[in-house]
């Protein structure tokens, strides 16, 4: 029984704090209902979307983590770092490679089940997926490398801070993101 | 002969070198971990979308459920994954030898039901009363259809992720590197699909 209390003691705050922070995203995927529902591939798009962005704030906070820890990357001219450009670069290929494929397999699906998916369509979709990952790629960096800066100064793991504030911050900005374009392009 | 064969290998090299430039293996490594990893669970979030998709009709009939979704699918991910390090953890640890040990797997199958139901209870109450103060409809059913959903995906989704944890480890696998994955692509579906025999249940 103690280990039992033990785990729910510790993860029951943290948890409705990260769940809470998703579903705040969940409001602006609600007001733009009819328009997801309209549109087939953008609800076929949604789960995958919000697990990709979730796993680049994952992988950049992590890898930061670990190069702050290693002491390969100095706050002065830290955006001269080849490491970061690398992360850089391997995340954003990585992430809009993954964007296409999402996009063409809901819109396979969605072909599928009867949606007149055509050319303008696919281009809108694809642009909305490309736009919400590239943005929050941006978006990710500057908070791991900003965040991770501030709490390394001041000693205390990276890890504790920027692994649950990355995953949150990407799982409620591509939410937002996608409300935005959603309303913008269709 | 020899001379010009020479020549022809050194001119391949060459031309290889222009078609093929140099990547360091350790970044082409990495990219192709990412890669295949990222693909694999993204795939399960696409088949999520395409189990929504089917049951559009009845999807749209119940206001709120968008507010509740996103939240739902991140519970799941967080649950099982902090399930799944931990059964990895006390496996790599060696502490997990014995059948006296189920202990340790009962406490956290069951601490993980507990989590999943509080939390899914929780995002229900706060998708209820989102979807009335915003949007001017009062939709109690989101609440029976959440917690509903948040036992079901429970049954399903905890057992699998200790058993599979454990079968990866006694095949020479490390689970840390495919649990997440794995939780990510059938933790969605079966959310999902958890989500959608609520709405057939719940009048």
């Amino acid at each position: 029984m103690k280990l039992y209390w033990k785990i729910i003691k510790e993860s029951v705050g943290i948890l409705l704090l990260a769940s809470l922070l998703s579903t705040l995203g969940g409001f602006g995927i609600e007001s733009v209902r009819n328009n997801l529902f309209l549109l087939l591939p953008l609800l076929i798009l949604m789960p995958a979307l919000n697990d990709m962005t979730g796993d680049y704030g994952g992988i950049i906070a992590s890898r930061f983590t670990t190069m702050l820890a290693l002491k390969h990357i100095k706050e002065k001219a830290w955006w001269k770092s080849h490491l970061l450009h690398r992360l850089f670069g391997e995340v954003f290929i990585i992430g809009t490679l993954s964007a296409v494929y999402i996009t063409v397999l809901a819109g396979f699906i969605a072909a599928f089940k009867g949606f007149p998916m055509d050319w303008s369509v696919f281009q809108r979709v694809l642009l909305i997926a490309l736009s919400t990952t590239w943005l929050l790629i941006c978006v990710l960096f500057v908070i791991c490398v900003l965040g991770g800066f501030y709490v390394y100064k001041r000693k205390h793991n990276p890890d504790n801070y920027l692994i649950p504030i990355a995953t949150s911050v990407a799982d409620l900005g591509a939410m937002f993101i996608l409300t935005l374009l959603v309303r913008v392009l269709f | 002969m020899e001379k010009e064969e020479n020549a022809f290998v050194k001119a391949e090299e060459e031309l290889l070198k222009f078609i093929r430039p140099k990547v360091p293996k350790k970044t082409y490594r990495e990219f192709e971990e990412i890669l295949v990893i990222e693909f694999i669970s993204v795939t399960g979030g696409v088949l999520a979308g395409a189990l929504l998709a089917y049951f559009l009709d009845k999807i749209a009939l119940i206001p709120g459920l968008l507010i509740f979704l996103p939240g739902f699918l991140a519970m799941r991910g967080n649950i099982s994954g902090s399930l799944a390090a931990r059964v990895g953890e006390a496996l790599h640890l060696g502490l997990l030898k014995h059948k006296k040990h189920r202990y340790f797997f009962h406490a956290n199958n069951w601490a993980a039901f507990t989590l999943g139901v509080l939390v899914s209870l929780f995002l229900s109450i706060v998708a209820y009363l989102g979807t009335l103060w915003f949007f001017k409809v009062n939709a109690p059913q989101i609440i029976a259809i959440a917690l509903i959903a948040g036992i079901i995906s429970n049954i399903l989704m905890i057992p699998l992720t200790s058993r599979v944890a454990v079968w990866l480890f006694r095949h020479g696998y490390d689970p840390d590197n495919i649990m997440g994955p794995y939780i990510t692509t059938v933790g969605d579906v079966i959310s999902v699909a958890a989500l959608i025999i609520a709405i057939l249940v719940v009048p």
